[in-house]
């Protein structure tokens, strides 16, 4: 029997992939039809062309052994590296490093416009697993600095494109792989701590500091402050900053129960246009369409989805893919929280896509690759002889 | 339980996963509790209303403003399409012209050399060729003014307004922009001028109007230069083409109609006014000596009631009905809540003064509304409202017939001061040949309403198209003014046969009863309050003992004087004296129609509070119209219109009963007795019709000595004349100082210590009144009374005295006074001399 036919027998005995798989193809077919909704030409191509690719791209990663992967893990992500930077190098012709919504995120290739932020995600992950694997150094402070090192390189390069919502992802995934693989607690809740202060201390200068004080981009400080006005219930700009969030806000709150349903939904889209709203703002169709019943679904498919990918993480004795499931895990995670925060007026905005929903090529094509090495890991039988990982 | 946990769980990756999955679980949960919170309750009704109002296409249909007429059903304004010709502002501001000289030195020096020039030798290149296309927008304006009709200079005008406008608008909007960055990067103001901030506005990439109201013919004219430029630019555009094709050097630039492109006739939903300009054929025969003309004249009248129609404009933000009659309606929240459709919004029309203005909520209407749902095609109308018409009381033809009279037309000549006027003493200003400046007011006696009623200077639409602004700063003239709503003056003797009736009616004077006045003046140790004729240069004549018919033949102060000091020792005190004249309509608004001046009157309480002697003092002079009171001249008329009906007093009227909303027009009854209406009237015949024996008993009004010779003031046959003149001191008019310098000093009403100052005199003199009432000979009472106050013009009888004369002849013509007579042969052996 080959390998691959083994790996097949072991996903159809009851385990966590049960979870993973069908969550992350409902939520597809929940993208596919919502992006149908208010692009049917996007539509068209995400369920021709990027679904169709994204698919088999899971199929082939589901193909290499986890070990194989691992030792090519950094050779990827210092390839996706070099990626990110050649994304900044001047004078390279906008006829392959378009600059789309202001950004350089993107390098045209035949087909589909690739992202290299969305490789550099999955190769993250991946080098900080294979990273981990054995080691306890992580478990100080001082052990800490590399991981934090290796997350930052990507996120300064993925700011500079700028693109500040996929930046956002990393950290939350370092943060879970440390939490899983040992790091302790206390060291994590400071730096937690440090984040969350961070945070609050840049709210509160965006709303009191004088200008020169900035920390921000004054885009970015406008969004915040049009986020709180609009979430205490002051729509004076919802003509200017706050414009998208209002919009899909008001779009995401008329669904009710049950939503619009396709027809008059589409309408709605029509008469009532809301900028991105196949990309980014894709949950504000969803819920428009499917009511309030739509939006917890998804939520749910995803919470089903991710626990899925912690089972995994569980099940399997590799240290490589416990740590990677948790690592897709959290990004796939952020990613909803961010995106669907957003929408619903919680968070700012910012580009950032909804993990198998959104329309693109990169995102769908990543994602399901994740699927698949999560898939891979899960597929992969106990190996008798292996140690436990992570227990200190 | 953390032992516990370590028991059920003893991997420590386990557990850490487990934290994780709680982490997992309450983040989804919070946002799946978000959505669910989105879509219920009042958040979801609220979206869902935000969304309908989206799915609902909403078109407005404009309504149509009510019409207005005349008393004879003359249509005077009516809303109806027209056009408009409208110019780019890149023309007005000269932009163009330096654009295009950019462009044809692009072309001469070929596109490599152009872009490698710097922006100073590009502009030096572009010199040259700017001076043609400079002389094609001067072209334009001139060609532009031909066709409308109109002189060189309002289209100057009109270029310079726009100009200016624009440019205050950039200038706002910058000042704005400049403010708003210094508050977000904390600077000074010094740190950014204003050209680092200059806005652009949308005013200055749109077409701007140059001409209004366009005829057919002027619209075609305007297209055939439209048409032709189009051509040509195509023609043009081929030529080019054609030698890029063939590589051939770019052909010579033969376009010359190409600023045409600029021009834009545009569709407009106009307020049409037929009588604004309108030709008035005067017959100058009946006119003072100097005057007088064999020929009759064809006056041309611009601007027939305009004061009274009014005009329209757009609303704005200081109007009170933005705020309080949007048509947006908004919460306390600051959230729609709906709309009204009669409401206003930005670009809406608005009526500007008169009846356009005061009756804006009938005449305007109520826009409809057609709705279409997006998503169910579902359509729904609610149709338009059309205003309510209005109709006026005023007689258009004979209003235009008074203005033609009034205008400052030399050919005409009575609103020019005469050394006639003044004699013997001269003011400095008006100097004779200056144009004089007044009012007249004809009123129905029957009803009260307004058949006419003229101010000099008048205005046309051109002034409020084009400049409204100065005209609302131009205070010498005051041409805004209406005013025989809006002027105030001291009605002077024209009071007196209102207090003789007062006082015959108080039985404090018999109707035939005799006064002595032979001592010339009130107070035997002053001679403040005296009669005109008690002067030195009379020789200190006196008029002697007289009864009240002779009084107000030769309006004997002392007389009237000595009546306020009856009524002070009656019972009814001084206060009586304000008392009546309120009765009469002085100092009270009468609720006309239109906005008007309430002028002043004291109290009776207030007057005999004053200290000392002052209630007799200013009750005495009330009596004849120099204290205590100032009056508009429609009060004068409708004072004298309730004397002429014995008492009653029906407020005047501009609109119609039957167009005026609200409760009717209030009438009081003064119960004069009627040998005091008798006498008074009685009083007025002698003053306009008894040339008297002895000199100083003649009528005021009886004649009047142009150039030395005299002449009668009222010559109309077949009407009887009732009438009495007033000449009423008043302060000198200074002028009021908006900038300026006068003998190279800078010349303010404010000092640099904030002090008021006085501007130097502009005119000075006596307010000239004439009172008339008048009817068709035969009949018993007078029908109509006819009010004429000619400012700082001298005597009421010499100034005022002619222009009712004319303003009779003139009611005559129109058919109000009986049955016109046979035209007399025009004898004009001799015609007058001009007037000066």
């Amino acid at each position: 029997m080959s390998e691959f036919a083994k790996q097949f027998k072991t996903l159809l005995k009851p385990g966590f992939a049960w979870l993973v798989l069908p969550a992350g193809l409902a939520l597809t077919a929940i993208g596919v039809m919502a992006i149908d909704t208010v692009a049917p030409r996007s539509g068209n191509i995400q369920k021709t062309v990027n679904l169709p690719i994204a698919l088999l791209c899971m199929l082939l990663t589901m193909v290499p052994h986890p070990r194989t992967m691992g030792r090519a893990s950094f050779l990827l992500f210092g390839v996706s590296l070099g990626l990110l930077v050649f994304l900044l190098v001047p004078f390279v012709p906008r006829s392959i490093v378009p600059v789309i919504n202001g950004a350089r995120s993107w390098i045209d290739t035949p087909g589909m416009n690739f992202q290299p932020s969305e490789m550099t995600k999955v190769f993250f992950v991946l080098s900080l697993a294979w990273y981990f694997r054995f080691r306890k150094s992580h478990r100080s402070l001082l052990g800490l600095v590399f991981p934090f090192v290796l997350m930052v390189v990507p996120v300064m390069l993925i700011m500079m494109q700028p693109d500040l919502g996929t930046a956002l992802v990393f950290a939350p995934a370092l943060f879970a792989v440390l939490v899983a693989a040992g790091a302790k607690l206390r060291h994590l809740f400071s730096l937690l701590g440090l984040g969350t202060l961070l945070v609050v201390a840049n709210i509160g200068i965006i709303l009191y500091a004088p200008p020169h004080m900035q920390v921000l981009k004054d885009h970015q400080q406008r969004r915040v402050r049009s986020m709180i006005k609009l979430a205490s219930g002051d729509t004076s700009d919802i003509q200017a900053d706050a414009y998208q969030q209002y919009k899909a806000m008001t779009l995401s709150g008329a669904g009710g129960v049950w939503g619009y349903g396709a027809e008059q939904s589409r309408e709605v889209f029509e008469n009532f246009h809301l900028p991105e709203a196949h990309n980014d703002m894709i949950f504000a169709v969803i819920v428009n369409r499917w009511g309030m019943v739509g939006g917890v679904v998804t939520v749910g498919l995803y919470g089903v989805m991710v626990v899925g990918f912690l089972g995994v993480s569980a099940s399997t004795r590799d240290p490589l893919g416990r740590l990677s499931c948790v690592g897709f895990g959290a990004m796939i995670l952020t990613q909803v929280v961010v995106n669907v925060g957003m929408t619903l007026g919680i968070l700012p905005i910012t580009g950032i896509t909804l993990p198998l929903i959104s329309y693109g090529g990169s995102s769908l094509l990543f994602t399901f690759i994740m699927l698949g090495l999560v898939l891979n890991f899960a597929s992969r039988g106990r190996a008798m002889m292996a140690r436990d990982s992570f227990e200190f | 339980m953390r032992s516990i946990l370590r028991d059920i769980l003893p991997s420590m990756f386990h557990r850490r996963l487990l934290l994780l999955v709680m982490v997992v679980l309450l983040l989804v949960g919070i946002l799946a509790a978000k959505t669910a919170h989105l879509t219920t309750g009042g958040l979801f009704v609220a979206s869902q209303e935000e969304l309908e109002k989206r799915l609902r296409q909403t078109t407005l249909i404009p309504t149509v403003r009510g019409k207005m007429y005349d008393r004879k059903n003359r249509l005077l304004a009516e809303d109806r399409p027209g056009w408009d010709v409208q110019v780019h502002f890149s023309v007005f501001s000269g932009d163009w012209a330096f654009d295009q000289a950019a462009d044809a030195a692009r072309r001469a020096y070929g596109k490599a050399t152009w872009k490698g020039m710097t922006l100073a030798e590009k502009q030096v290149a572009a010199e040259p060729f700017g001076a043609d296309f400079l002389l094609q927008i001067n072209r334009l304006w001139v060609t532009l003014a031909e066709v409308g009709g109109l002189p060189p200079q309002v289209i100057e005008r009109r270029q310079r307004l726009v100009v200016a406008r624009v440019g205050r608008l950039t200038a706002n909007a910058s000042a704005y922009a400049r403010k708003q960055r210094m508050e977000r990067l904390n600077m000074d103001r010094e740190d950014i001028s204003f050209t680092d901030t200059y806005t652009r506005v949308r005013e200055e990439g749109q077409s701007h109007a140059i001409l209004y109201d366009l005829t057919p013919e002027q619209l075609e004219t305007i297209y055939v230069f439209v048409d032709k430029a189009k051509l040509e630019e195509e023609a043009w555009r081929q030529t080019v083409k054609e030698a890029r094709r063939k590589g051939e050097p770019m052909p010579p630039d033969t376009r010359s109609y190409g600023i045409w492109l600029m021009v834009e006739p545009q569709r407009v939903n106009k307020r049409s006014y037929p009588w604004e300009s309108h030709a008035v054929l005067l017959d100058r025969t009946t006119l003072p000596g100097p005057m007088r003309r064999s020929k009759p004249l064809e006056a041309q009248v611009e601007g027939v009631a305009r004061h009274v129609i009014g005009s329209m404009r757009r609303v704005n933000k200081d109007d009170r009905v933005w705020t309080e009659k949007p048509y947006k309606l908004m919460d306390e929240n600051g959230d729609r809540v709906g709309s009204d459709l009669a409401g206003y919004q930005a670009d809406d029309l608005i009526g500007r003064g008169g009846i356009e203005s005061s009756m804006e909520s009938v005449l305007r209407g109520s826009r409809g509304r057609h709705v279409r749902r997006r998503d169910t095609g579902a359509e729904t109308t609610t149709p338009p409202v059309a205003g309510h018409d209005v109709r006026l009381t005023l007689d258009i033809q004979l209003q235009a017939r008074i203005q033609a009279l009034m205008a400052h037309d030399r050919r005409v000549g009575l609103m020019f001061s005469q050394e006639w006027h003044h004699a013997p003493d001269m003011p400095k200003s008006p100097k004779p040949g200056e144009p004089l400046n007044g009012a007249a007011v004809v009123l129905d006696i029957d009803n009260g309403e307004v058949l006419a009623a003229v101010s000099t200077p008048g205005v046309t639409l051109e002034d409020f198209r084009d400049a409204s602004r100065g005209l609302y700063t131009e205070h010498r003239d005051a041409r805004y003014r209406f005013r025989p709503l809006e002027g105030v003056y001291d009605p002077g003797s024209t009071n007196k046969p209102l207090i003789a009736a007062a006082a015959i009616t108080d039985g404090i004077l018999g109707p035939n009863e005799k006064l002595d006045c032979s001592r010339g003046k009130l107070w035997e140790n002053s001679n403040a309050f005296r009669d005109w004729i008690y002067r030195k240069r009379n020789g200190w004549q006196t008029f002697g003992e007289i009864n009240v018919v002779q009084a107000i033949t030769v309006s004997s102060n002392v007389f009237f004087g000595q009546l306020a000091q009856r009524w002070g020792m009656s019972e009814f005190g001084y206060g009586r004296v304000p008392w009546w004249l309120s009765q009469y309509g002085m100092g009270r608004k009468a609720g006309c129609g239109l906005n008007e001046a309430a002028g002043t009157l004291i109290r009776p309480n207030e007057l005999e509070a004053l200290p000392a002697t002052q209630p007799e003092s200013t009750a005495a002079y009330m009596t004849i119209g120099e204290a205590g009171l100032s009056v508009t001249p429609l009060q004068v008329a409708a004072a004298h219109a309730t004397l002429a009906r014995g008492g009653l007093y029906i407020p005047p009227t501009l609109v119609m009963d039957d167009s005026r909303p609200g409760p009717p027009r209030e009438t009081w009854q003064l119960n004069l007795a009627p040998s005091g209406r008798d006498r008074a009237l009685k009083g007025m015949d002698r003053s306009a019709n008894y040339k008297g024996t002895i000199g100083s008993d003649r009528g005021t009004t009886y004649q009047i000595k142009p150039q030395g010779k005299t002449e009668r003031v009222f010559n109309c046959p077949g009407v009887h004349v009732y009438a009495k003149s007033g000449t009423a001191q008043a302060a000198p008019q200074r002028a009021v100082h908006t900038g300026g310098k006068l003998n190279g000093r800078p010349i303010r009403n404010v000092d640099a210590q904030g002090r008021v100052t006085y501007g130097e005199v502009v005119r000075e003199g006596n307010h000239g009144w004439v009172v008339a009432l008048v009817g068709p000979d035969g009949e018993t009472l007078p029908t109509h009374v006819v009010v004429v106050v000619m400012e700082y013009a001298g005597s009421g009888g010499a100034s005022a005295g002619p222009v009712v004369n004319q303003i009779i002849h003139a009611l005559r013509t129109e058919g109000y006074l009986g049955e016109l007579p046979v035209e007399p042969a025009i004898e004009s052996d001799s015609d007058g001399e001009a007037a000066r």
